[in-house]
């Protein structure tokens, strides 16, 4: 270290006639193209997407215009008579979201970590591509899955949940009629629920997720990984230290990209769940609601009114993304994989 | 490493090697690090088995219901038994990261074992269709619901999905990944602000974007607003395979941004400014760091938005239009695509649609696979993994000139834009679309779920007579709305226009239009109900009750209103769980015009408590509060299949005769004026038809519309009260899109199917249209424009109902219900709809063991057990109305016994009880964990 100090004191104390350079770079003309061009694709996509959110926006209107304030308030959801609101189905989204990403998540991040840590490599390829063809399934497969196969045998593990965590917020059951414990009357009211459609969900963009956590892991520096295990680390310990620090940028913009699937996803979730739009904030108890779906239910048999409605609807849930996608960026900026770019 | 030492046995200080040995593989040899010893294995199997061994021990002792609880008891005890076992031999830390290992990878088997029952549940249910060569080699123009998996392909959905995602991905890749270069090269207040917008949109509803373009690009919304050079480009499109592709590529844009933007985050920034500092320029870095070290995590972005784009349905839905037809053009005409096809088909009633659709997703997974390993071979190696043949290849490349290299690049992109070129050319190339003889041209049509069926079948006969029809099931409102922006030929729908649904009115298209009845059905009600361990299938139901229990009337089955349409049955105090459809419908409509006619008191006052403005009238959307006990699900499928789960018990919904038929479930007798009970069989909503009424008032609103007052009091005994059809609106005058060769196309197929297409009605589940209905369509086909009114002709009509002569045969064959069905005291045994097996109002030796054994079990709980002994009258054999069969069984009136099933399962509520039990549990664990523990013990003792 002591020359290279020399050499540089040596060249701070240079002749002085010279004037400082100027360390910006020049850009060549190659350099101005690459610049205009990838420019001009962003200006593409975002005009795409405002075009998009403009659309909503000016379809909206007529809706807001009538339900004003009382739009974010309003439960019910009966455009026709005027009484709509997302107070509802926002919810309901939020809570679909919200299991679909409990049950991902993990999920994700285990099956991501599998792959890129503990999985032989002869096998590598062979697990990503399984991962990616489950999230090329189509919904409507799932949907019908999830309502056929899986709700079954989900119910009994919702019940028990309920009946034992009932007096937390969000797992009671508040259906007329239904009496904790009785054996004739909770049949069916466990199924068709914002649980069951949220873990339908979970599985449909796990596969999402755990793609870009992957993609994360695996760029972990190497002379890090080593350097974890020649001080005795256990491979575990390594994962802690160094993989999931370093992906922490990955994991938060998967989890984010599954999340905004998970917001949006239509079909799968009205085959599974019982659309009632309005306020139940119950996850185990049969009806919920969400945005997409409600849209996708609705837009057939609408007036010109109520699908304004409905893009009033399909605003709100574009604004609520927008906020938790800018929460979400700045915690991945300050991450340690985000801020080296 | 080389040299190891001997141990030190002897006092002399010099060293000895030891021989080498050459049975004993050479000590140079690296030494594995990933070693498994013995106890690591035990530790493993030991904890596994102990874990089942406590739960297997653990479920006689508590009640553990369902496989998830067993399993997630079992996994649980597992991770316990795990790490106290690997206690014994490692340090905490070791414990810890063996548990990460044992959850990490339960948490990746967990969805592999998923993703192998989707695609094992896909497979097996796509298999049937997927064995026939057929199935890829045809499309969809000679395949009805009626015919075997023999006939009839998806080579046209594949080449529409192949086709829509190529152009989809030609848009969207180059645009996303230039994108997400500029959001990590260029960062700034800008940048920010793209990728905000961006991050946003990856939660955009896929059906907002199949909206976003059926406004813009087919309707041209806000024209009047647009500039002028716009004028051309947007709107009037018809829907095309390039529609469709541009749904998907809005869809897919911010998910492709999205993720590359993600990995482009994580090259190093050495690597970059390593290459700054060799002077590079930053394009070049680009190509030459930053683009080569994210190959793999790029490919996966763009794998990740094709995934979405691919399997989606909802973009497309709106936007590709429907077609059975092989159509290679994206430009023009309908091009359907696999989950589009698939999402279709699975809604139908018909068995072999329902498999095909299956077939269509099973087969839309090979060929995502296919592309996904072709993509990975392409980009998916990581910076520097390379095989030793790419890395020789490397090192000559190294050597070459850098003029060669800036040659290469040229050439590369010199051979990429020919591909493209040759690609675009390719598909681009205009295939003339099949023009079919008679001067019929393609028309196309959109609206009712509800007539799809019959519609499917109708369209396939006719490709007989070189016709192409094309419909699809998109929702009445939906193909009212089509049609009113004249991006339909004709609608199907059960509301008509100008009817005030929910305090809004529906206005008139301005085109001139005609209704006409194109099929007829009855709403049927099919219920899972059981009394003693054994299913119901002979309910009767009056007007009223129905409307009870479908405005939260009625709440418990042993209502004392139904169990008086039910002497024959002793109704348990279940509750009734009333299952409604959550997306508009023709079902609904139907169902609550007869609400609106009859009992509009009871159903308003439920409209008004749910929120709807009233008088409620005809709603095609079901209002349902929430928490009220009803349950709603979407389509047909979704209600008879919510109807059918075995433990789904006391559901009752409204659907399709035909979907009741197919899941095996009875429906219930509906009461008609006559005071009979009725079920929906086609011949007795054909009767009930005939009373049926058409608004002949031309200067009225409602003109041409139906009345179906007379159907609802109907004197027929066999009438079946609850019975409708749907509408055809059709266009009479050549207007837009609308020529008079289109006319001529779709006179000829609507004369077909009012006349020998009704011959198919019953087979497809609905009923045929009487003559009263038929004669009135016939008037309105003859005002199509185009249409070749000399063919139409009530005398060479083929309708099974009636004769040449205009005779009415339905009248005459029709079946009379038996007498047991009358109002009164009695009541018939025998099964309805798809469960014809009888409910046996006896105490035969069978069922008389059975429900004693229930009333035994129910000890402790509200004695339901009742005997009843309805009269002993025996009425005449009669014939099933369905089979013709004579039935017999229906006579053998004794006694009824019958018990409410309850499950009782065990009751572990003393606290003396729970204790017990949890002794037992230490107890148990102790048994399994002690043993180990004082091995070890005594082990380390003898050290």
């Amino acid at each position: 270290m002591a020359p290279a100090a020399n050499v540089l004191s040596d060249v701070q104390t240079a002749p002085e006639e010279h004037p400082r350079r100027s360390l910006r770079s020049r850009p060549t003309g190659a350099d101005f193209a690459f610049r205009g061009v990838t420019s001009a694709s962003a200006v593409v996509v975002l005009t795409i997407m405002l075009l998009v959110g403009g659309f909503l926006a000016l379809r909206a209107t007529t809706a807001l215009n009538v339900a004003g304030f009382s739009f974010l308030t309003e439960t019910r959801w009966e455009p026709d008579a005027h009484h709509f609101g997302v107070a509802g189905v926002l919810t309901g989204t939020i809570l679909i979201g919200l299991v679909a990403v409990a049950f991902a998540v993990p999920l994700a991040t285990g099956t991501a970590l599998f792959i890129s840590e503990y999985a032989p490599a002869r096998l590598q390829r062979t697990f990503i591509t399984m991962v990616d063809l489950m999230a090329a399934v189509p919904s409507v497969v799932y949907g019908l899955w999830g309502f056929f196969l899986l709700q079954n045998k989900i119910v009994p593990l919702a019940q028990w949940l309920s009946e034992h965590f009932g007096w937390l917020p969000l797992l009671g059951i508040d259906a007329d009629g239904y009496v904790k414990g009785s054996p004739i009357s909770q049949n069916t009211v466990f199924t068709s629920s914002t649980f069951i459609a949220g873990i339908v969900v979970a599985f449909m963009v796990a596969p999402v997720m755990c793609a870009v956590m992957r993609e994360a892991f695996t760029q972990a520096p190497i002379g890090e990984r080593e350097g974890a295990y020649a001080l005795g680390g256990t491979k575990w310990g390594m994962i802690c230290t160094v993989v999931i620090p370093f992906g922490k940028g990955g994991m938060i913009g998967g989890s984010m990209l599954g999340l905004g699937r998970a917001l949006g996803e239509t079909i799968a979730v009205y085959m599974v769940l019982s659309v009632v739009p309005g306020f139940q904030p119950n996850i185990f108890q049969n009806g919920g609601s969400s945005v997409s779906s409600l849209i996708a239910l609705r837009y057939g048999e609408s007036t010109a009114f109520s699908l304004s409605a409905l893009f009033a609807a399909g605003l709100a849930l574009f604004a609520m993304t927008l906020v938790i996608n800018f929460a979400a960026s700045s915690i991945v900026a300050r991450s340690r994989s985000g801020a080296e770019s | 490493m080389t040299i190891t030492h001997a141990p030190s046995t002897t006092q002399r200080s010099t060293t000895t090697l030891p021989a080498r040995s050459t049975s004993l593989p050479d000590t140079a040899v690296a030494r594995p690090i990933r070693t498994v010893r013995r106890t690591d294995v035990l530790a493993l199997g030991g904890a596994i088995g102990a874990a089942v061994a406590t739960t297997a021990g653990l479920s006689s002792l508590i009640p553990i219901t369902g496989p998830i609880a067993t399993a997630g008891l079992t996994y649980l005890l597992f991770l316990g038994y795990y790490a106290v076992l690997v206690s014994f031999e490692e340090s905490p830390l070791v414990v810890r990261a063996r548990l990460a290992s044992a959850v990490i990878h339960t948490l990746a088997l967990v969805l592999f074992a998923v993703l192998l029952l989707v695609v094992g549940y896909t497979l097996t249910r796509g298999i049937p269709a997927m064995v026939h060569w057929n199935f890829y080699t045809q499309d969809m123009q000679n395949a009805g619901p009626l015919d075997p998996l023999t006939q009839g392909g998806i080579k046209h959905a594949v080449i529409g999905t192949l086709e829509q995602i190529t152009i989809a991905l030609v848009l969207t890749v180059p645009v996303g990944i230039l994108c997400a270069i500029f959001l990590n090269e260029f960062p700034g207040r800008f940048a920010r602000f793209v990728r905000t917008i961006v991050e946003a949109m990856t939660a955009l509803p896929s059906i907002v974007a199949g909206l976003f373009i059926f406004a813009v690009w087919i309707v041209g919304f806000g024209r009047d607003m647009q500039p002028a050079f716009l004028r051309p480009i947007l709107g009037g499109h018809e829907k095309s395979g390039f529609a469709a592709a541009f749904a998907i590529s809005v869809m897919m844009l911010p998910i492709i941004i999205r993720s590359a933007d993600v990995v482009l985050r994580l090259v190093p920034g050495h690597l970059k400014e390593a290459s700054y500092a060799l002077g590079t320029s930053r394009w070049r870095t680009v190509w030459h760091v930053v683009l080569p070290t994210t190959r793999s995590g790029l490919t996966t972005a763009v794998i990740l938005g094709t995934a979405r784009g691919i399997g989606e349905t909802s973009p497309v839905l709106l936007t590709a239009g429907f077609s059975t037809a092989f159509n290679a053009d994206p430009r023009k005409g309908p091009q359907v695509s696999l989950p589009l096809l698939a999402f279709n088909n699975v809604k139908s009633p018909s068995d072999t649609m329902i498999t095909r659709g299956f077939g269509a997703a099973a087969f839309l997974l090979v060929l995502v696979l296919a592309l996904f390993v072709l993509a990975r071979l392409i980009g998916g190696r990581g910076p520097g993994q390379l095989t030793a043949r790419q890395r020789r290849r490397v090192e000559r490349a190294s050597r070459r000139d850098v003029r060669r290299f800036d040659q290469r690049s040229i050439m590369r992109v010199g051979i990429a834009a020919g591909t493209l070129t040759l690609f675009a050319g390719a598909i681009l190339h205009p295939v003339q679309s099949a023009r079919a003889d008679d001067g019929y041209v393609p028309i196309s049509g959109a609206g009712s779920t509800w007539s799809q069926n019959a519609l499917d079948q109708w369209r396939r006969n006719v490709t007989q007579y070189g016709m192409q029809v094309n419909y699809q099931g998109t929702g009445s409102s939906d193909g009212r709305n089509q049609f009113k922006n004249s991006t339909v030929d004709f609608a199907v729908s059960e509301i008509p226009y100008g009817l005030t649904d929910g305090g809004v009115k529906d206005l008139p298209p301005s085109r001139k239009y005609a209704y006409m009845p194109i099929v007829a059905g009855g709403t049927s009600f099919m219920y899972n109900l059981t009394i003693a361990g054994k299913r119901v299938t002979n309910l009767r139901l009056s007007g009223e009750n129905i409307t009870r229990i479908f405005t939260g009337q009625a709440k418990s089955w042993n209502d004392p209103a139904i169990q008086k349409d039910n002497p024959g049955l002793v109704l348990p105090s279940r509750p009734i769980v009333p299952v409604v459809r959550s997306d508009g419908s023709g079902t609904t409509a139907q169902l609550t015009t007869f609400f609106s006619k009859r009992y509009a008191a009871l159903w308003d006052a439920y409209c008004a408590s749910a929120g709807r403005p009233t008088p409620c009238g005809i709603t095609s959307s079901y209002p349902v509060k929430s928490g009220s006990g009803f349950t709603a699900q979407s389509g047909s499928l979704g209600v008879s299949g919510y109807v059918s789960q075995k433990q789904n018990e006391g559901t009752i919904t409204y659907v399709e005769y035909s979907y009741a038929l197919n899941t095996g479930f009875p429906v219930a007798k509906i009461l008609n004026k006559k005071g009979y009970y009725v079920e929906p069989t086609a011949e007795n909503v054909a009767v009930g038809l005939l009373a049926a009424t058409i608004n002949d008032d031309a200067s009225s609103s409602n003109y041409l519309t139906q009345n179906l007052d007379g159907v609802y009091d109907n004197a027929d005994a066999r009438a079946y009260p609850l019975s409708s059809y749907s509408y055809m609106v059709v266009p009479t005058e050549s207007a837009g899109s609308f020529s008079t060769t289109k006319g001529k196309t779709l006179g000829a197929f609507a004369y077909y199917f009012l006349c020998e297409g009704q011959q198919q009605a019953k087979v497809l589940g609905y009923s045929p249209l009487p003559i009263n209905l038929v004669t009135a369509g016939l008037s309105q086909v003859a005002k199509i424009p185009g249409v070749d009114v000399k063919s139409i002709d009530i005398a060479s009509c083929k309708n099974p109902t009636f004769s040449s002569t205009g005779e009415n045969l339905l009248a005459k064959t029709a079946p009379f219900p038996p007498d047991c069905d009358k109002q009164g005291a009695t009541q018939c045994g025998t099964g309805t709809g798809g469960s014809k097996s009888p409910t046996k109002p006896s105490s035969g030796s069978k069922s008389g063991g059975k429900s004693g054994s229930g009333a035994a079990d129910a000890t402790g709980t509200t004695p339901n057990a009742a005997v009843v002994a309805p009269d002993g009258s025996a009425p005449p054999p009669v014939a099933d109305p369905d089979t013709g069969q004579v039935i017999t069984d229906q006579s053998d009136g004794s006694e009824v016994v019958a018990a409410t099933p309850r499950n009782l399962s065990a009751d572990y509520s003393s606290a003396t009880e729970r204790t017990m039990m949890a002794v037992a549990g230490v107890a148990l664990m102790l048994v399994v964990v002690l043993p180990p523990l004082v091995a070890q013990l005594i082990r380390r003792r003898a050290r």
